[in-house]
């Protein structure tokens, strides 16, 4: 019996002096050593997102002395099954997974066995979440929105009637849907009246958005501007502009996610507004998340955690003229 | 019995465990019931909830593929429109084909163009007064990809919704395509894939509050904030404004909202709360039926149990009892292997060595009792003789302190008779020469004695001579007496003749006085006469008696004379008897003071013997007191022990008898 109670208050006493140590050491270190993480994602052509994001968590990763090891199913959802549940035989202790389907989390989960997932950029439904276990780790999707509504509503501050073309990206898709009801929301919220002249889904596609767009036009449409669920469609917008020769200075684009294009399309006046989602910090984040899982520890101190203890929310950043460079 | 009656009394251990543990059992009982019952009726509640959830998941799923499944038709035949970019007779074809092909959208495709017509196949039932101001054109005139509007009333009085979007190939203006489908076919979807039972569903259009679907068709096409009356549509419509779309209870209604992708529709199931709670509340029936049933059969196994158990302990019990009460002549049953049966053996053991030890004593008692009554005898003689001894003692002592006293008076007495003594020779000396001179004397006195009796002859004729005499006086005094008598007569007339001579002096009055002077003087000379002879008469009267007297005496004289001289012999005689013994005083005196001499010796001796004598009385005495006062102790201490000794038998009769008590 006291050999019991010893026991529970030494193991009481190094617990609190590994939080202090942890806490002390900050973000900087939480002390990963030799924690090995696997994380499986497709590469997308033309889209360096994910790799950034990978590059971020190897960063974090090594500066506490944990790998991130990256792994490519290559739009399989089989092979990243597979990937998953080879991981604890091959040494891993924790998993951070970009799903190829959200839908699927249970089985994925299933594959892990006993190992954490950190899931990043394609949200699984909260229901298949688990505190402590499985964490999505993203940029919420409804401040991209509320972002944008701000930055038009300080924009039309003088008009009282606002004539919106919206592109969406995939029907259903996690990013889409956040980022539009928000955005509708705020607009809704601010008492102007805002007519959607044209409101479909260009599926985060450059070229959808291009023909979209030369179809307004074509259709003799009057709009005030063009808000785009992401910044690849925005892109599209800027071509169907100039493809009838309309002056982009006159017609604000917005996007999101500020990728090179985006930011630089912004600094050349062809874009107003893009939402930064910090790539490298979402990696840092779930790797970090990875690691203190991995050693059975806790994210609940982590402030980046949602009230619901599902979520990591890595900060959105609004990205307008003023501090595109910063992004490029 | 007396045993049996402590037992009651005390209650048993078997009252004690039941009345400790069942309460305890009973209150855990109730407790886990309490417990499980509230953890039980939160999962119920939580799984009422998940199943709610999963119930309008499951339908948005439903509503999703259905409408993505019409959408996808619809999308179909949009695109092989605008693909095969047929006249409009050939479009015509196409819209025909799709009247009647789908009951869900019976009416089939209709094409709004913007010049203001509404192309529609044969045999439906569209129309449209105004298609440039109607709600579907609108709507359809933002997109390029069909998608459902908001809910109206067509012209044929149905509610539909529309899903509409441009058509691409259309080089002039905008024409729109679209296709209806009616809120009750959406109602009958909605509602036959309610999950849960009991549960209801509607649907809202979040943007304008518009009821799309209800089991309750009159709701369908109208407002969510008609109802403001209604609380539970209240509550609903406040939730799905704030976008609060947690599950909830609202009015007494436990309610879920699910959002329907791709729609701004929101999927509102709910289930009345007390129908889960009526499953919680049979539930905490069964629980409570159970524990009540629970804790009776517990009850019964506990004292079927307890009772089992100390059933041995209530033979020990008994056996105890029975010791207590005296008898050590009972059975000790061994059964078992644990705690009890080493008492019981412990008790076994116990009783055999009581009994050896009760036997023990009470032999011990008897031989300790007759010891008793020994000692007891023993210390009686004791007493008696030393009472004797104390009393003999005393009279010993007494005795002493006489003989003390009686030695010491000896003692005295001796020194006096020697002091005595020795006076006393001295004063027989002295007597011795007295005794001579008494001698001598005695022999003048003989003389002398014979001298005085010649005297007395003398006296005797004197004495003779005297009586001679008084006779002559006697007859002279008788001669005086008769001349008085005469002179007497005499002095008698004279008296009469002054007496008569004084009548006739006062007869013949003045002349007769100076006669009557002189009878009155010779009556007086009468009267003196008459007393001088009665003075005369009694003289010689008196001197008569004298020498009569004198006579007597003288005879009487001589009487005595003669007497005298023969005492006066006598005492010749008799003083000669007298230097007679005297003489042989004398000798003895002389003889006496010889032995006086010898006696006082004897005397001084006699008193120093009885002083020491005293002396060692004395000290006899005190020693006896001594031995008295010591022979008294030794009384009261054999009375004590006599005491002891009978209050020793008491004690041992006693033990014997308290012996005795036990049976052995």
């Amino acid at each position: 019996m006291r050999k019991k109670i010893l026991s529970i208050i030494l193991l009481v006493t190094l617990s609190i002096s590994g939080c202090g140590l942890s806490s002390s050491k900050g973000s900087s270190s939480t002390g990963g050593n030799g924690v090995k993480i696997l994380f499986t994602y497709s590469q997308e052509e033309g889209n360096a997102f994910r790799d950034t994001l990978a590059e971020g968590a190897q960063e974090y990763a090594s500066s506490v002395g944990a790998v991130v090891d990256c792994v490519y199913p290559e739009n399989s959802l089989e092979t990243q099954i597979e990937q998953i549940k080879t991981a604890k035989s091959q040494g891993y202790s924790a998993i951070m997974c970009i799903p190829e389907d959200a839908s699927t989390a249970r089985q994925l989960e299933a594959a892990a066995g006993d190992l954490p997932i950190i899931f990043c950029n394609n949200a699984p439904d909260a229901s298949t979440l688990k505190e402590d276990k499985y964490i999505y780790c993203a940029s919420d999707e409804g401040v991209a929105g509320k972002l944008q509504a701000e930055f038009i509503l300080n924009m039309f501050s003088s008009k009282d009637e606002i004539n919106v073309v919206l592109l969406k990206g995939l029907d259903g898709h996690a990013a889409t849907v956040g980022r539009t009801k928000t955005l509708k929301e705020d607009l809704k919220a601010s008492g102007k009246k805002i007519n959607y002249v044209f409101e479909d889904f260009a599926d985060f596609d450059t070229n959808t958005a291009r023909e979209d767009v030369n179809f307004v036009i074509s259709k003799g449409k009057k709009f005030d501007l063009i808000v785009c669920n992401n910044d690849a469609m925005a892109r599209g917008a800027i071509q169907a502009c100039q493809d009838n020769n309309i002056n982009l200075k006159d017609m604000p684009i917005l996007g999101v996610d500020a990728t090179q294009d985006g930011c630089q399309a912004i600094l050349d006046g062809e874009m107003v507004f893009t939402v930064y989602q910090p790539a490298a910090p979402q990696g840092a984040e779930a790797a970090k998340a990875a690691i203190e899982l991995a050693k059975g520890g806790t994210i609940s101190n982590f402030e980046s955690l949602s009230s619901d203890k599902l979520h990591l929310w890595v900060p959105f950043e609004s990205v307008d003229s003023s501090n595109a460079k910063n992004y490029l | 019995m007396a045993g049996v009656e402590k037992t009651k009394r005390r209650g048993s251990i078997k009252f004690n465990l039941l009345v400790i543990i069942i309460p305890i059992v009973a209150f855990m009982m109730i407790a886990l019931v309490a417990i499980s019952y509230h953890i039980s009726s939160k999962s119920l509640r939580k799984e009422a909830e998940e199943l709610l959830k999963t119930s309008i998941r499951s339908q948005k799923n439903d509503i999703e593929a259905w409408m993505k499944d019409n959408l996808d038709s619809f999308k179909i035949v949009k695109n092989t429109i605008e693909s095969t970019n047929t006249d409009e007779e050939g479009l015509k074809s196409i819209l025909d084909g799709s009247v009647g092909f789908n009951s869900t959208f019976a009416d089939g495709f209709y094409i709004g163009t913007s010049d203001g017509r509404l192309i529609t196949g044969a045999g439906s039932t569209k129309s449209e007064s105004n298609v440039l101001t109607s709600n579907w054109y609108q709507e359809g005139s933002t997109r390029i990809n069909m998608a459902y509007g908001e809910p109206y009333e067509n012209s044929n009085g149905q509610k539909v919704i529309s899903a509409t979007g441009m058509l691409r190939n259309v080089d002039e203006g905008i024409s729109v395509i679209g296709a209806d489908v009616t809120l009750d076919r959406i109602s009958v979807i909605v509602n036959s894939n309610v999950e849960m039972e009991n549960a209801e569903t509607f649907l809202v259009q979040s943007t304008t509050g518009t009821i799309i679907s209800n089991r309750d068709s009159t709701k369908v096409g109208t407002n969510i904030s008609d109802y403001s009356s209604d609380k539970f549509y209240k509550g609903v419509a406040e939730a799905i404004s704030a976008s609060d779309l947690y599950t909830k209870e609202i009015n007494g209604n436990m309610t879920a909202f699910c959002e329907v992708n791709g729609t701004d529709w929101i999927l509102v199931s709910f289930v009345p709360s007390n129908i889960i709670l009526r499953d919680v509340k049979t539930l905490g029936t069964i629980l409570a039926i159970l524990a009540i049933a629970g804790t009776l059969l517990l009850i019964v196994l506990i004292e079927r149990t307890v009772h089992f158990l100390i059933k041995p302990v209530n033979t020990l019990s008994g056996v105890i009892n029975t010791m207590t009460d005296g008898d050590f002549t009972m059975e000790v049953e061994v059964k078992g292997n644990n705690e009890i049966t080493s008492m019981s053996e412990g008790i076994r053991d116990f009783a055999g060595t009581m009994h050896d030890l009760i036997s023990k004593i009470g032999n011990i008692a008897v031989n300790l009792n007759n010891q008793a009554d020994e000692s007891n005898v023993v210390s009686r003689e004791m007493y008696d003789a030393s009472k004797l001894q104390e009393t003999s003692m005393q009279g010993l002592n007494e005795t002493v302190d006489g003989l003390a006293s009686s030695i010491n008076e000896i003692a005295n007495s001796a020194t006096t008779l020697a002091m005595v003594v020795t006076d006393t020779r001295t004063n027989g000396e002295s007597v011795s020469e007295q005794m001579s001179e008494t001698v001598t004397v005695a022999n003048k006195g003989q003389k002398d004695m014979e001298k005085v009796s010649d005297a007395m002859g003398n006296i005797i004729s004197s004495i003779n001579e005297l009586q001679t005499a008084i006779n002559d006086v006697g007859v002279a005094s008788n001669e005086i007496t008769e001349i008085v008598k005469l002179i007497g007569s005499i002095a008698e007339e004279t008296n009469l003749l002054s007496l008569n001579a004084s009548i006739e002096a006062a007869r013949a009055g003045e002349t007769g006085k100076g006669f009557a002077v002189v009878a009155n003087e010779i009556g007086k000379l009468a009267q003196t006469s008459t007393n001088s002879v009665q003075q005369i008469t009694e003289l010689v009267y008196g001197i008569d008696n004298l020498v009569k007297d004198a006579e007597k005496k003288a005879e009487e004289s001589v009487k005595s004379i003669d007497e005298s001289s023969e005492y006066i012999n006598n005492a010749v005689d008799t003083f000669s008897l007298i230097y007679q013994n005297i003489q042989q005083t004398n000798e003895m005196v002389a003889d006496m003071i010889e032995k006086v001499g010898e006696v006082d010796a004897v005397a001084t001796d006699v008193a120093a013997i009885s002083e020491e004598q005293a002396a060692s009385a004395d000290i006899i005495l005190s020693t006896s007191e001594e031995i008295v006062k010591q022979s008294a102790k030794l009384t009261n201490n054999s009375e004590k022990v006599a005491k002891e000794s009978e209050m020793l038998a008491s004690t041992s009769v006693e033990l014997d008898r308290q012996v005795h008590q036990f049976k052995i």
